[in-house]
């Protein structure tokens, strides 16, 4: 990747982006990792709607794609971004969180990010919108955990007994759950308490992910659908010729499934592993290590796209040549998977997607000033209270 | 006929189903018009009629295939040039969608049902439909000079019609009819809205299309150009397009257009106008109603929602205004003025007057007790108010408000910085723990939110590091 800082330029405090000479990122000097991708930050500023955070050694960097409409990607120092950008309050403090945070993984992001809107700081929509993912968050674990109960008092306690989810939500039916995974944990010589805790433990790793047959869907599974209806829809807005943006329309649709598709294998890991529960209990370590890869590959997978199907959503009422011009900067945001975390089967596949991406070059909309942005601003927490709706 | 219910009920009703086809798929929305439209037939089809109508700015926008009708065929070549309510003021291009009904039912009267009735029983028959149309237009004329040979005549089709306004738009609706085929011809070929620029291509089909009406009726080039302005991003620029076919030889334009283009632009402007004052006008959605609560947030909701619909108009009006002093009359010029009158007028009073006061107001209010959180509907009610109040001063010079605007962001700013400063005094002194604590925090938050809006991060950033110092903490 070729790095902005190893130029000329002096750093001006909140100078506009115009300043900035541009590098255009060749196809191959794509990021490899997603570790080197980086992490996508749901910051406000609207220079920053597309910026990624990396940890490298003990350096923090921000990665700003799109600044001159081009597949160019700028690397800065996180600890200069407040003197380079005009952040809005928001941002100052996701800033300074994300400062302190070692591995700045999407799920690690994802928190910090729910915490500072939960301060208020991006306004009392987002603050609620805040408010109601915790809530969430600790519905879906109390599902989780009693999904994986009842899997377990299936498999396990040996005379087909089974538990509904509304059973195990009263004292007398936790009292009788409590009875017969004492009985399995005795069969599977351990004590109680650590299949309590193995359960815990699983309860709270899947509830991003969901597991099947919870009753809700999980957050990840709710976005994959979501990808799935605008890889439909913009397959048809191709196939139909509805504006010019037709080869990024295409492409975009594609991507979207075809990540989909990649996510849906881990959700088929996540699937099969707790419906042979007796299974991954009798190989924990090996089993818990495998799910829990599988969860962070999944929040890698889809890092970014919430915010793509968003912008999406926000034209999917409007003209054609307005969805075009959204696509066309759609293509340039879009987050392909880095080489090396493909299957080597995948591989030719995205190296085509990413092909025709970087011989896509076109121009869109008018490249963020870099100045406080109070419209894009609103825009941005609107996807923010919209995304935990 | 308007499209803005009277009652606060109905329009709930009304802006609760335009939100819900606002969220619908094409699919789901052609499932849905075809579901209304066999209701319409039965008879209790008013209902499937409300709800149309509720629907109809969804369905101009996403035009959905509708059930094939004459009278949709008749209305289609004019169809960009009607507007909802009752047209007041300028004409050009402007049809009420009123008057379709009165013109409808009397040409079923008046017209040859041997000509009329294969079209009605077949809408998809192409030839028995345009031949049904070229006698709406024969039928029609002979009407309108008989109206206007004999004044009893020209009376009793006005009462027949409704009113003038009516009248003046069959005129309009004859000349767009008269020229179907090339009107359907221009759509098909021309790019979908909104039009940044034409290239080569779109000019040419421009100017072949004029040419041949010109062949057929110079006075129907307006309709042409009508149907061109309704697709461009900036309609102002009608007599760019123009001139760059003149330069080119494709279409020699003359006087004549350049006034009626002139003319429409003002009608467009009308037209634009009318609907800001119709929004400001609207009873709040969230308005206290039978068994309902009211929204706290509603009247800053609706004065952000008319703060950026009245920037669309004063773009407009700008527009509008540099094209006519260059090729526009001074009565046009009046007419602008007449109009940015009336934008100013909704935006001052909706928008400038007393916001000042209503933010400091929610800003006092909210600090007491300080033991309570801030209620979160009357906070985002004050952020939407600065909301609507920053979004006016991006228009505000156009409008001679700006001495307003930035007088009522200056107290607004100033009102906010004294809350603080008391807020933190009080924070000071009360030694918080626990619950009422974190609401004093968030109080902080909010007031620092509020700087934000109204005078940007920095001084935002400032606020809440003396709020958090007054606590005791740091970020």
């Amino acid at each position: 990747m070729d790095d902005p800082r190893n130029r000329a330029h002096t750093p001006e405090p909140a100078s506009p982006m115009a300043d900035v000479p541009v590098t255009p990122l060749s196809e191959k000097d794509a990021p490899k990792t997603f570790i080197e991708r980086g992490a996508s930050v749901p910051f406000t500023s609207a220079a920053l709607m597309w910026a990624r955070v990396r940890q490298r050694v003990n350096i923090k960097e921000l990665l700003v794609p799109g600044l001159a409409n081009t597949r160019g990607i700028y690397v800065f120092e996180w600890a200069g971004i407040p003197q380079r950008f005009t952040l809005t309050l928001h941002d100052r403090l996701l800033h300074r969180a994300i400062a302190a945070e070692p591995a700045p993984t999407p799920t690690a992001i994802a928190a910090i990010a729910n915490r500072v809107g939960l301060s208020g700081a991006a306004g009392p929509e987002v603050q609620a919108a805040a408010q109601r993912r915790v809530e969430q968050a600790e519905t879906l674990s109390l599902l989780a955990r009693y999904t994986i109960m009842m899997r377990a008092i299936e498999r396990m306690s040996g005379d087909g007994t089974r538990m509904a989810v509304s059973e195990l939500r009263t004292p007398a039916g936790q009292q009788r759950a409590k009875e017969i995974l004492a009985k399995i944990a005795a069969r599977s010589k351990l004590t109680p308490q650590v299949l309590q805790e193995r359960i815990d433990q699983l309860g709270s790793s899947l509830a991003d992910t969901g597991l099947a047959g919870m009753p809700i869907k999980a957050p990840v599974r709710l976005l994959m659908q979501q990808m799935a209806q605008m890889a439909r829809v913009l397959r048809e807005w191709a196939d139909e010729g509805k504006g010019d943006s037709v080869i990024e329309a295409r492409l975009i649709s594609q991507v979207s499934e075809e990540t989909c598709r990649l996510a849906e294998q881990i959700t088929a890991i996540v699937d099969d592993s707790t419906a042979d529960i007796d299974a991954l209990f009798a190989d924990w370590t090996n089993g818990e290590r495998i799910l829990r890869a599988a969860v962070q590959r999944a929040a890698w997978l889809l890092d970014g796209w919430e915010r793509l199907v968003n912008m999406w959503l926000d034209v999917a009422d409007r003209s054609p040549s307005d969805q075009s011009q959204t696509l066309s900067l759609m293509s340039y945001l879009m987050p392909l998977i880095p080489a090396s975390e493909l299957k080597p089967e995948d591989a030719a596949k995205w190296g085509q997607f990413s092909k025709t991406l970087y011989t896509q070059a076109r121009n869109s909309d008018t490249p963020p000033t870099g100045l406080f942005d109070l419209e894009m601003m609103l825009r941005l927490e609107g996807h923010r209270a919209r995304d935990a709706s | 006929m308007t499209s803005i219910p009277a009652s606060g009920e109905s329009a709930d009703v009304a802006a609760e189903t335009a939100a819900r086809a606002k969220a619908l798929d094409d699919a789901k929305l052609q499932q849905i018009v075809s579901l209304l439209e066999a209701a319409l037939e039965r008879p209790d089809g008013i209902t499937a009629k409300t709800m149309l109508d509720q629907l109809r700015p969804k369905l101009v926008e996403a035009r959905p295939h509708r059930r094939p009708h004459l009278r949709r065929s008749l209305c289609e070549p004019f169809e960009d040039m009607l507007v909802n309510g009752v047209t007041s003021g300028h004409l050009v291009g402007r049809i009420p969608r009123s008057a379709i009904m009165p013109v409808w039912d009397l040409f079923i009267e008046r017209g040859d049902q041997k000509v009329i009735g294969p079209a009605q029983a077949n809408p998809l028959d192409k030839a028995a439909t345009a031949a049904a149309l070229d006698h709406f237009v024969a039928v029609m004329k002979t009407e309108l000079a008989e109206a206007s040979a004999f004044a009893t005549k020209g009376r009793s089709l006005l009462l027949r019609l409704g009113g003038e306004t009516h009248y003046l738009a069959l005129e309009v609706m004859v000349g767009a009819v008269s020229i179907a085929r090339q009107i359907a011809h221009l759509k098909a070929k021309l790019p979908p809205k909104p039009i940044r620029e034409f290239n080569d291509e779109h000019l040419n089909v421009l100017a072949e299309t004029l040419n041949e009406i010109l062949k057929k009726s110079s006075e129907r080039i307006a309709t042409a150009l009508f149907v061109v302005m309704a697709r461009m991003a900036e309609p102002w620029k009608i007599a760019n397009v123009l001139e760059t076919l003149a330069m080119t030889g494709r279409f020699k334009s003359s006087a004549g257009i350049n006034e009626f283009s002139s003319a429409a632009l003002v009608g467009r402007l009308e037209t634009q106008v009318q609907a800001v004052e119709a929004l400001a006008d609207k009873p709040l959605a969230g308005a206290p109603g039978a068994g309902k609560a009211p929204d706290k947030a509603a009247s800053g909701a609706m004065a952000a929602s008319l703060a950026r619909d009245a920037g669309d108009a004063v773009q407009s009006l700008a527009g509008t205004r540099e094209a006519l002093e260059k090729a526009g009359s001074k009565a046009q010029l009046r007419e602008v003025e007449r109009a940015r009158q009336k934008l100013r007028e909704v935006v001052d009073a909706k928008i400038v007057d007393g916001a000042a006061s209503a933010i400091v107001g929610a800003v006092s209010r909210q600090s007491a007790p300080l033991s309570a959180p801030p209620d979160a509907a009357a906070w985002r009610n004050a952020e939407l108010r600065a909301v609507a109040l920053k979004r006016s001063g991006a228009y505000a010079e156009l409008l001679t408000l700006h001495g307003d605007v930035a007088e009522n962001l200056k107290r607004a700013t100033e009102g906010v910085e004294k809350a603080a400063s008391e807020l933190f005094t009080q924070i000071r002194r009360g030694r918080l723990q626990g619950a009422a604590r974190e609401a004093a925090r968030q109080h902080v938050m909010s007031n620092a939110r509020l700087m934000e809006i109204l005078s940007g991060p920095e001084k935002a950033e400032q606020l809440l590091m003396r709020g958090l110092e007054a606590l005791g903490e740091t970020l």
